[in-house]
C-alpha cells in the first residue's frame, strides 16, 4: 500500500464508520530537467488533450494522467501550472478545449489566443476587448470579467507558477499503486459537510483559520493546486466555469486542496478530534 | 450494452473506415466506456481501463486504431485533439460566392418531372391503393408497378418478368450475393466467388460476410489504370465457383469495366455473373440480356430519382433466393408492400435518363474535358486516377500533388463546392479508399478529389471552381 493511499484510508476510517469515499487525487510537478518515472509517463495521453480540471476530475475518479504542453486542453491552466511563458505571443499547436469552443463560434478565420492574450486579460474581457472571436458563449457573452484592466487585476490575485519552469504535472488517485508516489498537493472534491469536518481536522492540531479564496476560473489548477503549493496552506473553492461546464463536477461538491504536509497534518488531527467533532450526527453527513 | 442503436451504428460505420473488425472485446471495451462517460460525464482514461477490463494501453492501442482518441470519439466523448492530423482549410474571401454541386456520383437531386409523379402520387393523385389488394383501386396500383417495371426492362432492353424491384442497389446486390451463398452453404458445401476488389461496399461486404461463414472467396485486381482483366476473372473460376461479381462502373473513379468480355467468357463456362450498374444506369447502354449478364443491379438516386428505390434485373431461369419473407410481393422473390410512388418515381427518372442518356452523356463529356483543361492549366502535375477512355463521362478523380485530401476537400466546401475526397479524415487520420489502394494510386504525395458532374452543371459552375482553385492550392500547400 502506498503512503497515500494508506493516509487516505486513515482519514476515512477516523472519519467516519460508514464506507464513505472523498473523491481525492493527488498531483506532482515535475520540473524541466527532472527525471520523469517511466511508470508516470505512460500516462501522458496520446492524441487526447484534457484540462487540467479535467484532469483532476479523473484522478479523483481512480485514473492518472500526465499532463505536459503537448496534451494540456487549457491554456490558462498551462500557464498556471508553470508549462507555458505567460507572455509567449504564439498560440500553442494544436486543438485545445476551450479554444476550439472558441473556434465554433467565432467566423471563419479563426487563430487561437496565446499565452500572452490570457495575460494582458483580453481573453477574459474578450467584448470589451473588442476581440468577440474570443468568446465562449455565442452573443451574449459577457466575458469572464467586464474589462481587460478589471481582468487583469484578478489575474494578479491568481496563484501560478512563473516563470514557467515545469515538464509536466501528474494527476493521480490514492489509489495509485504503479509507484508510491508522494504529491506535492492533494485535492478532495468534497461536500460542505465534509468540508466543514476536514478543516476541523486540521484547526484542532494548528488553531488556524482555514480561508478560502477563490477566482471564477481557473479555480482548480490555481485556487486548488498551485496557491496550496506555493503558500503552505488549505484553501477550499465551490469551483468554477471550466470545472464546471467542462470537467462537470457535481453540483452538490466544493474543491478542497492542501500541500502534502497539511494533508498529513489533517490525518492526524483527524484521528485526534474524533471525539470532539461527531460528525456522524451532521445533517447530510451520511449522504 | 448500454449503447444506443444511433451509437452502435455509428461504431459500426467508424469500424468500417478504419478497416477495423469489432470483436467482443472491441463492444465490451466500447460499452464500459460509454457507461462510465454517462456516470461520471468524464471519460476513462488509461488506469480506469485497466482496473476494470484489464485493458493494457498496449492492447488498447492494438485494438483501437488511434486508441483513447477512437474510443472516446467512437462512444461519442467530446474530446479534443492535440496533433493536426487533418490539415486545416484555406480561408477565402469569397464576394461571388455560389453552391456548386458536383457530387453525383454519390447522389442526385430529384429531376423535376421525377419530384412532380412523387408530389402527385403524396397528393392521391395517382392512387394510393396496395397493388396486392383484390379491390379495383388496388389492381389499379398493380398495374401501374407493370408499368413501371415494362419501363426499365424496355430501357434495358429485355422484358419486365427479369425485373424485381428493390429498396436500393444495396439489397439486391445482397439479395444475389448472400442467396447464392448462403444457399450453398445450407447445403453443407463451400461456395467459391470471385469479386473485384474495386466493388462497392455493398457487394464487397457480403462477400467479406460469406466468407466468416465458411465461402472463399478469390479478389481479382484491376491494372492500375482501374479495369479489370476479364481473364484475371476466369483464372480464377474453380469448380465451386457460384458468382463473379464485376461492376459496370466504379463509383470513385469512374472506370467502364469490359463487362461484356467478361459475360462473354463466363457464359459458356456457365458461372453467373453480378454487375452492380448503379452508376452505370442512364449513362451508358446496358444490355445484360443480349450480353449474358446473369444479375445487374440498379438505383434511382444516382439519376435524379428519390432514394430508397432500386431494381435487380435477372435471367431467365437465373436462380434468386428471397431474403424477405413474408407476402409474396415480387413473384414471391421480395416480399413487402411495393412502394408504388419511388417506383413510379424510378421508372420516369429511367425513361428519361434513357432518352437523354447520349445528348446528355456528351454535354458532360465536354464539360468534364474543359474543366480538365482548365485544372492542367492551374496544376499540370495533376494525375487523373483511372483510365480516361474507358470512364464515365462525367466522373474526374483528380489527384493533386502535395495536397491533404482533407484540407483540399473542406477548403473546397467552405466555398460552397461538393465534391468527394479519395479518403476520409476520420478519427484524425486520413484512411484511404480501398479503390485508391487497389489501383496503386501514390496516396502520400497526392491529394484525390472526385469531380462528378450532372444535370445542373454549367461551365460558369466549373469556372468559379477554377477561379478559386489556385488560392486554395497555394494556401493548403503552404
Amino acid at each position: 500500500m502506498t503512503q497515500f493511499q494508506n493516509l487516505y484510508r486513515e482519514l476515512i476510517r477516523n472519519m467516519a464508520d460508514w464506507p464513505l469515499e472523498i473523491p481525492t487525487a493527488g498531483v506532482k510537478f515535475y520540473r524541466q530537467g527532472e527525471s520523469i518515472p517511466p511508470e508516470v509517463q505512460s500516462f501522458e495521453t496520446d492524441n487526447v488533450s484534457l484540462s487540467s480540471c479535467q484532469a483532476n476530475r479523473q484522478a479523483s475518479l481512480g485514473d492518472a494522467v500526465l499532463l505536459t504542453l503537448n496534451n494540456v486542453g487549457c491554456i490558462a491552466a498551462a500557464i498556471t501550472l508553470g508549462l507555458v511563458d505567460q507572455h509567449r505571443r504564439t498560440p500553442l499547436e494544436g486543438k485545445r478545449v476551450y479554444t476550439e469552443i472558441m473556434r465554433e463560434q467565432a467566423p471563419a478565420q479563426f487563430t487561437p489566443p496565446s499565452p500572452e492574450d490570457f495575460t494582458n486579460g483580453t481573453v477574459y474581457a474578450a467584448p470589451a476587448a473588442g476581440r468577440r472571436e474570443f468568446c465562449l458563449f455565442g452573443e451574449n457573452d459577457s466575458g469572464r470579467f467586464k474589462t481587460p484592466e478589471i481582468a487583469r487585476r484578478a489575474i494578479a490575485q491568481m496563484s501560478a507558477l512563473q516563470p514557467a519552469s515545469m515538464a509536466a504535472v501528474f494527476f493521480f488517485s490514492q489509489e495509485f499503486e504503479e509507484l508510491d508516489l508522494v504529491p506535492d498537493v492533494v485535492t478532495m472534491n468534497v461536500r460542505p459537510v465534509e468540508l466543514t469536518r476536514l478543516a476541523q481536522a486540521w484547526m484542532f492540531l494548528t488553531g488556524e483559520r482555514v480561508e478560502g479564496s477563490m477566482g471564477p476560473v481557473r479555480v482548480v489548477n490555481s485556487d486548488l493546486v498551485v496557491r496550496p503549493y506555493l503558500t503552505g496552506k488549505m484553501n477550499y473553492s465551490s469551483y468554477c466555469v471550466g470545472a464546471r461546464l467542462i470537467a462537470q463536477y457535481e453540483a452538490d461538491r466544493l474543491g478542497l486542496g492542501m500541500p502534502w504536509a497539511v494533508f498529513q497534518q489533517t490525518v492526524q488531527g483527524m484521528k485526534e478530534s474524533q471525539g470532539g467533532y461527531p460528525f456522524e450526527r451532521y445533517p447530510g453527513a451520511r449522504g | 450494452m448500454a449503447l444506443s442503436n444511433y451509437r452502435l451504428t455509428q461504431i459500426a460505420r467508424m469500424a468500417r473506415l478504419t478497416h477495423t473488425e469489432l470483436t467482443d472485446r472491441h463492444r465490451e471495451i466500447l460499452d464500459f466506456t460509454f457507461t462510465y462517460y454517462e456516470k461520471n460525464k468524464v471519460g476513462p482514461l488509461y488506469l480506469t481501463l485497466k482496473k476494470h477490463l484489464g485493458l493494457a494501453r498496449e492492447e488498447l492501442d492494438r485494438l483501437f486504431p488511434h486508441g483513447l482518441n477512437s474510443l472516446y470519439t467512437w462512444t461519442g466523448i467530446p474530446i479534443q485533439t492535440t496533433e493536426e492530423t487533418c490539415k486545416p482549410p484555406a480561408q477565402l474571401t469569397i464576394l461571388d460566392f455560389q453552391e456548386v454541386y458536383l457530387d453525383h456520383n454519390a447522389t442526385t437531386y430529384l429531376r423535376r418531372e421525377v419530384a412532380e409523379i412523387l408530389h402527385d402520387y403524396d397528393e392521391g393523385r395517382l392512387g394510393f391503393a396496395n397493388p396486392s389488394s383484390g379491390t379495383q383501386p388496388g389492381q389499379a396500383a398493380f398495374n401501374q408497378v407493370q408499368q413501371a417495371r415494362e419501363t426499365l426492362a424496355e430501357c434495358l432492353e429485355t422484358s419486365a418478368e427479369q425485373i424485381l424491384f428493390t429498396s436500393c442497389g444495396t439489397e439486391a446486390n445482397n439479395m444475389v450475393i448472400k442467396g447464392l451463398g448462403l444457399n450453398a452453404l445450407l447445403k453443407g458445401q463451400k461456395p467459391h466467388f470471385v469479386c473485384s476488389t474495386l466493388e462497392h461496399a455493398s457487394v464487397l461486404e457480403p462477400h467479406r460476410w460469406l466468407e466468416e461463414l465458411g465461402a472463399e472467396v478469390t479478389w481479382v485486381k484491376p491494372d492500375s489504370l482501374g479495369r479489370v482483366s476479364p481473364q484475371d476473372l476466369v483464372n480464377a473460376l474453380t469448380e465451386r465457383t457460384v458468382l463473379v461479381s464485376l461492376m459496370a462502373a466504379n463509383n470513385e473513379i469512374g472506370t467502364l469495366e469490359p463487362v461484356i468480355e467478361s459475360a462473354g467468357l463466363l457464359a459458356p463456362r456457365k458461372v453467373p455473373l453480378l454487375v452492380d450498374a448503379v452508376q452505370a444506369l442512364g449513362k451508358i447502354p446496358l444490355y445484360p440480356e443480349r450480353w449474358g449478364v446473369t444479375y445487374m443491379s440498379f438505383s434511382a438516386h444516382k439519376i435524379y430519382g428519390p432514394k430508397g428505390i432500386g431494381a435487380l434485373y435477372h435471367a431467365p431461369e437465373a436462380p434468386l433466393f428471397s431474403l424477405l419473407s413474408g407476402g409474396g410481393q415480387e413473384s414471391g422473390w421480395r416480399s413487402g408492400t411495393e412502394n408504388v410512388g419511388y417506383i413510379l418515381a424510378f421508372a420516369h427518372a429511367v425513361r428519361l435518363a434513357c432518352q437523354e442518356r447520349e445528348r446528355e452523356q456528351e454535354r458532360l463529356r465536354r464539360l468534364r474535358d474543359e474543366f480538365l483543361e482548365g485544372l492542367r492549366r492551374i496544376e499540370p502535375g495533376l494525375r487523373i486516377n483511372g483510365s480516361l477512355d474507358h470512364r464515365l463521362a462525367a466522373n474526374l478523380s483528380v489527384a493533386f500533388p502535395r495536397v491533404d485530401t482533407g484540407s483540399l476537400l473542406l477548403s473546397l466546401n467552405n466555398i460552397g463546392v461538393y465534391v468527394s475526397a479519395g479518403s476520409a479524415c476520420s478519427t484524425g487520420k486520413i484512411q484511404n479508399s480501398h479503390v485508391l489502394e487497389a489501383i496503386g494510386a501514390d496516396t502520400d504525395n497526392f491529394g484525390t478529389i472526385r469531380f462528378s458532374l450532372g444535370l445542373r452543371t454549367r461551365a460558369e459552375n466549373l469556372a468559379y471552381v477554377l477561379k478559386y482553385l489556385p488560392e486554395i492550392l497555394r494556401q493548403i500547400r503552404d
